[in-house]
């Protein structure tokens, strides 16, 4: 029954993105990217930290596609595990902020009053700092490392979360079948879970989508300056610090953690858009 | 006969006040009636006087300023959380907009079954609950093969009765029905009107009928209140409302009602002026400003709603004991 729907509407919503080309583009690159970084130890020609001095600084060619670095590691190799890491960072640090900022803005926008104003006071100071510099605040406290900035940059974002879905629970608190539900004695941790959270997710998925794409960027952002993911693990942000030297003379080191970045973040932002006019009953048809 | 029946709920001075930006609104203001065992009391009155809100502070979706409700001998104002959980269970309602009043993302079984899964005995039992909720579909008249469907692909009328099926879910004594046929088109109207008879009928129901509509009030209920910025004004049975209004406002509302037939002359009582505001309200009866009339007594003094005999009940100065 509860399959049966949630199909149906997976699928109107599929029909109304298929319209909209530049999304199935995104949606087609992200798809190749999860598949390449869940399945990075197979498709691989190297392993990411194999290195070969005697090949180091290889412009691409047919045996490294993408050329190699100073230490002779393959560029192509690096990319396809960087993935891996920039989208398990994206969706675990959202998957936190979204959890506990949905739950932090159900709660502000359903009992309202003082709940209301101390949690969202409280994302008001969280948004007043730079998520950046936020983000750097708690690694520098926490210490680096894959899970750390991953905390970091999932709490960094918070804030967003919260408001987005304090904003959606705020209308849909005032419809009439919320007051149905409490007229049958629900209880308001089953209202908010059954009633009310179902119907605020179109608003959260567009931001996922976005947030995801922002979050890889901090994630990158934060190992280039040496507080995300350390080398010699392949990240993007670290393989163009580490290029940074080089950018003269191989400036095919840079290029393509750059570009892997710039394609991940646009590809997400393409069908992040695309989501937010497909899940909007208005504009579709 | 009324004098006989059994009041089921009582109403006594409730008040419900809003603080809005220019002061406060007096949505409900001291109104006290009751309701006997297995009547209709239809609650009239145009937008905005207060009806709705009466009825939604009786069972408790909105708190209530003051006054008591007395239930079954118990004030349900002061019941705590677990008495109201067996309240809900006697209290139902029915809401104006069957668009608005079904979630949109839950099946029609799913908001048939949802004051059921609050009660422990259908928590347990599965088939119990389907066979329940399959009941219901049956008694008010909706095919069963919708038991899968989704609001959005129901009409008015079918909207209605799965919002009537929910609340008819716990066996209920006493239901809110507020507006529930405004939001219909005429015929569907009278089918929903003649389910909602056909149930009391069979259930002992026992309903407060809220609406702007008196050709519908009068179709259904026995007694008739009258309400007026969130007092009520006027109460007696449909009969005498009708035959012998005497609050100068009911006999304005009566006047309007159209009349199907051809060639009738009509003597409509055309009100001056607007409602006004329920925010700061002066002293004095509330019509005062509009009544044909008013007096001088009726500028100052606040009429009390008064027996004029027979249980018919005026807030007017000017109204004569029979």
């Amino acid at each position: 029954m509860e399959e049966k729907k949630s199909r149906s509407q997976f699928l109107t919503v599929m029909k109304a993105l298929s319209r909209n080309k530049m999304a199935i583009v995104g949606l087609i690159i992200l798809i190749i990217l999860v598949f390449a970084g869940t399945f990075a130890h197979v498709i691989a020609p190297y392993d990411y930290a194999a290195q070969d001095l005697q090949n180091a600084f290889q412009h691409p060619n047919a045996q490294h596609l993408f050329g190699t670095d100073e230490f002779g590691r393959d560029i192509f190799s690096r990319i396809i595990y960087g993935a891996r890491m920039s989208l398990l960072v994206g969706f675990v640090s959202v998957g936190i902020a979204v959890i506990v900022g949905g739950a932090l803005g159900a709660v502000a926008g359903y009992y309202g009053k003082r709940i209301d104003n101390i949690i969202m006071r409280l994302m008001d100071i969280l948004l007043a700092v730079p998520q950046t510099l936020l983000a750097i605040a708690i690694v520098a406290a926490l210490g680096t490392g894959l899970v750390n900035l991953m905390i970091a940059v999932g709490i960094s974002s918070v804030p967003t979360y919260a408001r987005i879905v304090r904003a959606s629970v705020l209308t849909i608190r005032e419809e009439e079948y919320i007051e149905a539900a409490r007229a049958s004695g629900t209880s308001n941790t089953k209202i908010i879970m059954k009633h009310i959270l179902p119907n605020c997710v179109a608003p959260v998925i567009v931001q996922v989508t976005l947030g995801i794409a922002s979050a890889i960027l901090t994630a990158a952002g934060m190992s280039f300056i040496g507080l995300g993911i350390q080398p010699p693990e392949a990240e993007w942000g670290n393989m163009l610090s580490s290029g940074r030297d080089y950018i003269r003379g191989y400036s095919y080191m840079t290029m393509f953690p750059g570009l892997a970045i710039v394609i991940t973040v646009l590809s997400l932002n393409l069908l992040g858009d695309g989501l937010r006019d497909a899940l909007d009953p208005k504009l579709r048809n | 006969m009324s004098n006989q029946a059994e009041k089921l709920v009582e109403i006594n001075h409730l008040k419900k006040y809003f603080h809005v930006n220019k002061g406060l609104l007096h949505a409900v203001d001291d109104v006290s009636f009751y309701i006997n065992k297995g009547e209709t009391l239809g609650l009239v009155g145009e937008s905005g006087c207060g009806k709705s809100t009466t009825g939604r502070t009786i069972i408790r979706l909105l708190e209530a300023d003051s006054g008591e409700v007395i239930f079954h001998g118990e004030n349900v104002l002061a019941f705590n959380q677990s008495q109201m959980h067996t309240f809900r269970q006697h209290v139902q309602m029915v809401f104006q907009d069957p668009y608005s009043s079904l979630n949109p993302r839950l099946s029609v079984f799913d908001l048939i079954a949802e004051p059921l899964t609050n009660i422990e005995e259908y928590q347990k039992d599965r088939k119990k609950l389907d066979a329940r909720v399959r009941d219901l579909m049956d008694v008010v008249g909706l095919s069963r093969r919708l038991i899968n469907a989704y609001p959005h692909e129901l009409d008015g009328g079918r909207r209605q009765r799965v919002g009537i099926a929910r609340a008819l879910s716990v066996r209920p004594e006493f239901i809110v029905l507020d507006e529930p046929v405004s939001a219909l088109d005429v015929c569907i109207q009278a089918q929903i009107i003649n389910l909602l008879k056909r149930l009391q009928q069979d259930m002992g129901l026992t309903y407060l009928f809220i609406s702007h509509d008196l050709s519908v009030v009068k179709h259904i209920s026995s007694r008739i209140g009258v309400m007026y910025l969130g007092k009520i004004v006027e109460l007696s049975d449909y009969k005498t409302i009708f035959a012998n209004p005497t609050h100068p406002y009911t006999q304005a509302l009566l006047s309007a009602i159209p009349i199907p037939k051809v060639g009738i002359e009509r003597h409509q009582i055309i009100l001056s002026g607007d409602v006004p505001s329920p925010v700061n309200l002066p002293g004095g009866c509330r019509f005062a400003g509009r009544c044909p009339y008013a007096q001088e007594r009726c500028k100052t003094e606040d009429p009390e709603l008064r027996d004029i005999g027979d249980h018919h009940y005026v807030a007017c100065h000017l109204a004569e004991k029979k």
